[in-house]
């Protein structure tokens, strides 16, 4: 199709436009928005598929808002090889004109001419491509579909060096159809038209499976009938033979009942004649058991005599060596307590010893104690009275101290006097005042031997008085330069003074000695202790006490028993007791006592032993005489026993008898094995087995014959039952059906078989054709995008020939992976590339305000593509036909 | 003294290769020849009627089938004698014991239920060796032959199986000792033995006393003429036997190669020839290489005759035809583009695949040809 001229007149906002376009290359409408752009072609839309006369919404919407005015609109097209020229106006005054111009002139009007119209469009434009490279404002940034659109596959097929292509799709949509009777589409799941044949088939098969089991059961039902009738008759024949048999063998048993009979009274005449035999026997043997008895008795008797006898004897020699034991054991005993006199005697002494040893001792242990105790009391009572105290003593002490520094000090002080003797004399000296006793102890009125060639010093402290025997008195003062040492001296003298009186002494000496005698005591006191630490355990003085008082009284019982053994041991021999023997002594007749006490339990053990023989002795000399008295009482009854058996019946009698008996038993015995030989000859377990046998066969037998009446009956009847169904006719019936129904089904299924082959090998060829023609398509959009998008552009289309993917670069992106600018122009290049391919069997291209997404570089570069364009019809509408200025040798009409 | 000598009624037989009133004909057919023989019955003077078993196909016939057949033997004129074969053995389920078969079982009419001498008129005595059952123990046949008097009386043993020198084969469950049975006919024991079993009418002695009657209608393809009765004349020691036919249906089994469309004229023409074809079946065993445009012409004239016969049968295992991929075929095939490939692709695997996918793509070249419109020219 290519369109030369369109014309509207009163369609929406347009009141009149006519555009011609150019037949090839590209066609700008410029316009601004709202303008009408759109409507051109949405009117072009309705002149080509619309009636004049409809009343559909999109032709009522051609009119101008609020007007109520024919709306016209003219198209100047060419249809493959006609030319023609159509207007059809709507909504008022409709009208519709179709002029064809070539090839031969044609004027049509009406719907007569809009039939035309259609049927010159579908057959030579191809309406699906038309509406594919239709780019309307907003469309979506899909790639474009260009499969099943004829003029393209023409095309492609052309390319491909296939043949009529629409020819193959009609085949196929018929291959497909025939297919489709037998296969559903999708899933390729058999059709009703095989199922039901399937199925019809299963039908018969399940009917003539039931059939058959009918006609076994009936089969199976007939085997067991004849089955049963011949069983019958051979149970029939058989209890016919067996009962005549039983009979026969019921006789038989009988009379083997009788011989029985008669058996067991010979077998009880043979026991009782054996008893009888027996009680002979018996009586033989009780005879001779009773005169053996009477001979054994007798001699019995005689040996319990001389048995009796012996013991007597054994007890006298028993009796004798008792009595020697019995003196030995009194011998011993004397002895014995001879040695325990001796010992105890002995031992008593040392006790005795012992035992004033200790009271000795303990005495002088209580004489220390008591010694100790009295000086501590005296002592204690010495120090009760006095008044010292160490502090007293210390201050008499330190008194006296300072009054010797005090004289001493005086001393130095005093003026001193020297004598020298020429010859012997004696000095008298004595100090007056205050003074004391000078240093070197001269005393006041001190009387001094003084050699010839001797001197004596003498202070002065106060006044002295030097008397030089008979010759002269010298009377030395000191004078008032030593008043402040004498006034010392006597406060240290009255200090002293105070201290010895408190001290209860006179001097400082005293005081010592006082000291003295107190340490004394307190010694005194600290012995006691000891003593009575040392000598007193815890009984203490009491117990000391205590313990003489024992000692005495047990040396006054030692001495009175030893008074006791003395006087005993008079009437012993002497024993010489040793006093110095002690332990030793002591030791020997202990040992002596212990061999004294063996030798009597020995004697005493040897004693016993031949008591107990004795004992024994004398039991068995009793008893040997019990047994002789019984024996000889034994042997008499024995022998009057035997004399009274006699008299009753002599021994020959009964060996006379016994023989009668075992000549009868023997006679009974005979007939028994007689009777016995009888019934063995006769089998009689076997006959009884046989009656037995032939009883329970006849049982069996007749159980089975009611058994086998029983299910003869019931088979009988299930035969009744199914007989008359007419069953065997049934199932050829089935047979039949089933065999044509199967012939059907397999003739189905092999045309399906042939369908499917066909289809499945039709569309093998078809996509290897497609896949072959895709290649055209491709080879163009790259040669036209290469321009766009640069040398190293590639496509690939899948089998609805859109693009699924772009690499540039050597990057392959999926086509939604695309910018939305990139899939615009692929887009725009797919449907060019479409038209191009399409020649003269396609349609014009229409771009109504696309390109919004593409960059200015690249809008110049596809300018650049649309201007090279030389077979395809492209319509460009625009608001800015700037945008498109690259477009060479591009008609530009605006529509302001 | 004659006696009319059937068998092989088989009463209820169903046959595949009959669909719808075909079978309802058939059936009905069958039926009709039962009056035929009563009616030759009373034109022959015979004195009774024996049936030398099958008279009905299976041992558990429908009702109805039992019902129409016991009808029309009750306008029999003379006594009928049922022997009980191996089809319808006499075992305790069968329908000789069971209703309808007892109620409405006409007085002069007795099945031969065991082997005591039955007399229809003075001089004359029947005997039968019915099936026990199916499987049965023994020479049923001769064994009453051999137990009979040899007082050459007018003796006719009615019995029922296959004889070894004519089928060939021992085998089969009471298969007759033709020589035992000879020997009886020798002994003056039996002058006619009366047999049924195999559906063609054939002298099994060759002194003529042991006959098979053939069935009254024939049953399948393989019957050698079927569709007869034996009248038999007892009056003297040796039998005369007459033959009669009585059928009304033939079966034809028509064996050809067909190569050409001269061929195919030719078959055309000999089916056309046959006569009565709504009682006749047909069983074809082609052979033969035909091209696709010659299949389908065969295909139209076998449909088209389909419906003149009572059957027409053309079995798979029966058709041996190659199917010639001639150039005239693939030139009718006027295809391009991918059909042409695909076209191709399936004649190659036509031609070389194994049996059963080669068939598929002969099929689906069919197919083909017929979807494009090709295959519809003559």
């Amino acid at each position: 199709m290519r369109l030369h001229r369109l014309e509207v007149e009163q369609v929406r906002g347009l009141a009149h436009a006519e555009v011609a376009f150019a037949t090839t290359g590209v066609t700008v409408i410029e316009a601004p928005n709202e303008t009408g752009k759109t409507t051109l072609f949405d009117a072009l839309d309705v002149l080509l598929t619309e009636k004049q006369g409809t009343r559909r919404q999109r032709v009522r919407d051609l009119q101008p808002r609020g007007e109520d005015v024919a709306s016209r609109i003219t198209a100047e097209l060419t249809l493959g090889p006609h030319h023609l020229t159509v207007t059809k106006q709507y909504n008022r005054d409709r009208a519709t004109q179709l002029t064809i111009h070539a090839p031969d002139r044609r004027q049509l009007t009406g719907d007569e001419a809009h039939d035309q119209l259609r049927r010159l469009l579908e057959e030579h434009t191809d309406l699906q491509l038309w509406d594919a490279l239709r780019f309307r404002q907003g469309r979506s940034l899909d790639p474009v579909t260009l499969s099943g659109t004829g003029a393209l596959t023409r095309r492609l097929d052309a390319s491909a060096g296939a043949g009529d292509g629409a020819g193959d799709d009609a085949l196929y949509d018929r291959v497909l159809a025939e297919a489709g009777r037998y296969f559903t589409a999708r899933a390729a799941k058999p059709t009703r038209l095989l199922t039901d044949a399937d199925d019809a088939v299963a039908e018969v098969e399940e009917e003539l499976a039931r059939l058959r089991g009918i006609q076994q059961r009936l089969d199976a039902a007939s085997e067991r009938s004849t089955q049963l009738a011949a069983d019958r008759r051979r149970l029939e024949r058989r209890r016919a033979e067996l009962e005549p048999e039983l009979a026969r063998r019921q006789h038989a048993a009988r009379e083997v009942t009788a011989l029985r009979t008669r058996l067991v009274a010979a077998e009880a005449e043979l026991r009782t004649a054996r008893l009888q035999e027996q009680q002979a026997r018996d009586e033989v043997e009780a005879r001779d058991d009773l005169a053996e008895a009477a001979a054994t008795a007798a001699r019995d008797a005689e040996k319990a005599a001389a048995d009796a006898a012996a013991a007597d004897a054994q007890v006298a020699t028993l009796e004798e060596r008792a009595g020697q034991l019995a003196a030995e054991v009194a011998a011993a005993e004397e002895a014995l307590r001879v040695a325990r006199v001796h010992h105890t005697h002995a031992r008593t002494g040392a006790d005795l010893e012992t035992a004033r040893e200790q009271l000795r001792d303990a005495r002088d242990r209580a004489a220390r104690v008591d010694a100790a105790i009295a000086a501590a009391r005296q002592a204690e009572a010495a120090l009760a009275a006095t008044t010292y105290s160490q502090t007293r003593h210390a201050a008499v002490r330190n008194a006296a101290d300072r009054v010797r520094l005090a004289t001493a000090q005086l001393g130095a002080a005093a003026p001193a006097v020297t004598v020298s003797a020429h010859r012997d004399l004696r000095l008298r000296t004595e100090v007056v005042g205050t003074a004391a006793a000078p240093e070197d102890g001269t005393r006041p009125d001190d009387h001094t031997t003084l050699a010839a060639g001797g001197r004596s010093e003498h202070r002065v402290p106060d006044r002295l008085v030097l008397r030089i025997d008979d010759v002269a008195t010298i009377e030395v003062v000191a004078g008032s330069s030593l008043e402040d040492r004498r006034t010392e001296l006597a406060a240290a003298q009255e200090e002293l003074a105070g201290a010895c009186d408190r001290l209860g002494v006179d001097d400082p000496a005293a005081a010592d000695a006082l000291a003295d005698a107190v340490a004394e005591h307190e010694r005194a006191i600290a012995a006691r202790d000891a003593v009575l630490q040392r000598e007193l355990d815890e009984g203490g003085r009491d117990g000391l006490a205590a313990r003489i008082r024992a000692l005495e009284d047990r040396v006054s019982a030692l001495t009175d028993r030893l008074s006791v053994s003395a006087a005993a041991e008079e009437e012993l021999p002497r024993l010489e007791l040793d006093a110095a023997g002690g332990v030793e002594q002591l030791d020997r007749l202990a040992a002596q006592e212990r061999d004294a006490e063996e030798a009597l339990a020995t004697r005493r053990v040897e004693h016993q032993a031949r008591q107990q023989a004795l004992e024994t002795a004398r039991e068995t000399a009793a008893a040997a005489r019990a047994t002789q008295t019984a024996a000889t009482d034994t042997a008499e009854r024995a022998a009057a026993r035997l004399a009274s058996a006699r008299a009753v019946a002599g021994d020959e009698q009964l060996q006379t008898a016994r023989a009668a008996a075992t000549a009868a038993t023997r006679e009974a015995a005979a007939a028994v094995e007689q009777h016995r030989a009888a019934l063995e000859a006769l089998d009689a377990d076997g006959v009884d087995r046989a009656v037995d046998n032939a009883q329970t066969q006849l049982d069996t037998v007749r159980d089975h014959l009611v058994r086998c009446q029983e299910e003869a009956a019931a088979v009988t009847a299930t035969m009744e039952a199914h007989g008359g169904l007419g069953v065997g006719e049934a199932i050829q019936e089935a047979e039949a059906e089933l065999t044509r129904r199967s012939r059907d089904r397999d003739g189905l299924w092999r045309r399906a078989r042939a369908a499917s082959a066909l289809k499945e090998t039709l569309e093998q060829a078809r996509e290897a054709a497609y896949a072959a023609y895709r290649a055209p398509l491709a080879d163009r959009i790259v040669a036209a995008g290469r321009l766009v998008f640069g040398p190293d552009l590639d496509v690939e289309l899948d089998e609805d020939l859109r693009v699924v993917s772009r690499t540039l670069g050597g990057t392959t992106l999926e086509f939604a992976q695309l910018s939305a600018g990139a899939r615009e122009q692929l887009a725009i290049l797919s449907a060019l590339a479409a038209a191009d391919l399409a020649g003269e069997d396609g349609v014009p291209l229409v771009l109504d305000d696309t390109l919004g997404y593409t960059d200015p570089d690249r809008l110049e570069r596809l300018g650049g593509v649309l201007g090279r364009i030389s077979g395809p019809q492209v319509v460009v509408l625009t608001c800015v036909a700037s945008r498109f200025e690259a477009i060479r040798g591009a008609r530009v009409i605006s529509l302001r | 003294m004659r006696v009319l000598h059937t068998s092989d009624w088989q009463l209820g037989m169903t046959r595949h290769f009959l669909a719808g009133e075909a079978q309802a004909r058939f059936s009905e057919a069958r039926l009709e020849a039962v009056s035929r023989l009563g009616a030759l019955a009373q034109e022959q003077d015979c004195v009774c009627v024996v049936v030398a078993g099958d008279v009905f196909e299976t041992r558990h016939p429908d009702a109805r089938t039992v019902a129409r057949v016991l009808e029309r033997l009750a306008r029999f004129p003379v006594p009928v004698y049922l022997l009980p074969g191996n089809h319808d053995p006499i075992d305790p389920g069968a329908v000789w014991h069971i209703d309808p078969f007892t109620r409405a079982c006409p007085p002069h009419v007795e099945v031969l239920d065991d082997r005591t001498p039955r007399s229809p008129v003075e001089g004359l005595e029947i005997v039968g060796a019915p099936w026990p059952n199916k499987h049965p123990v023994g020479d049923l046949t001769a064994e009453v032959c051999e137990s009979a008097p040899a007082d050459h009386r007018a003796r006719v043993v009615v019995g029922h199986g296959g004889v070894a020198e004519v089928s060939g084969g021992f085998d089969a469950p009471g298969t007759i000792d033709l020589g035992r049975v000879r020997a009886a006919v020798a002994e003056g024991r039996v002058r006619y033995v009366a047999l049924g079993d195999r559906h063609s009418a054939t002298r099994v002695d060759p002194e003529g006393h042991v006959w098979f009657c053939g069935a009254p209608e024939p049953t399948d393809h393989d019957e050698l003429d079927p569709g007869t009765a034996l009248v038999v004349d007892l009056s003297q020691p040796q039998p005369q036997v007459t033959r009669h036919e009585v059928g009304s249906w033939t079966f034809h089994r028509l064996t050809r190669a067909v190569d050409t469309d001269a061929d195919l004229d030719a078959l055309a023409e000999q089916l056309d020839a046959i006569a009565e074809p709504s009682r006749a079946v047909l069983k074809l065993a082609l052979t033969g290489t035909l091209d696709l445009q010659q299949v389908a012409r065969l295909d139209t004239l076998l449909a088209d005759r389909a419906l003149r016969f009572a059957a027409l049968e053309h079995p798979e295992r029966n058709r041996d035809i190659a199917v010639r991929m001639s150039d005239d075929d693939l030139d009718a095939l006027e295809l391009s583009g991918y059909a042409a490939t695909a076209r191709d692709a399936l004649r190659a695997r036509a031609r070389s695949a194994g049996d059963e996918e080669a068939q598929t793509a002969t099929d689906a070249l069919s197919l083909l040809l017929r979807l494009s419109g090709a295959g519809e020219r003559p």
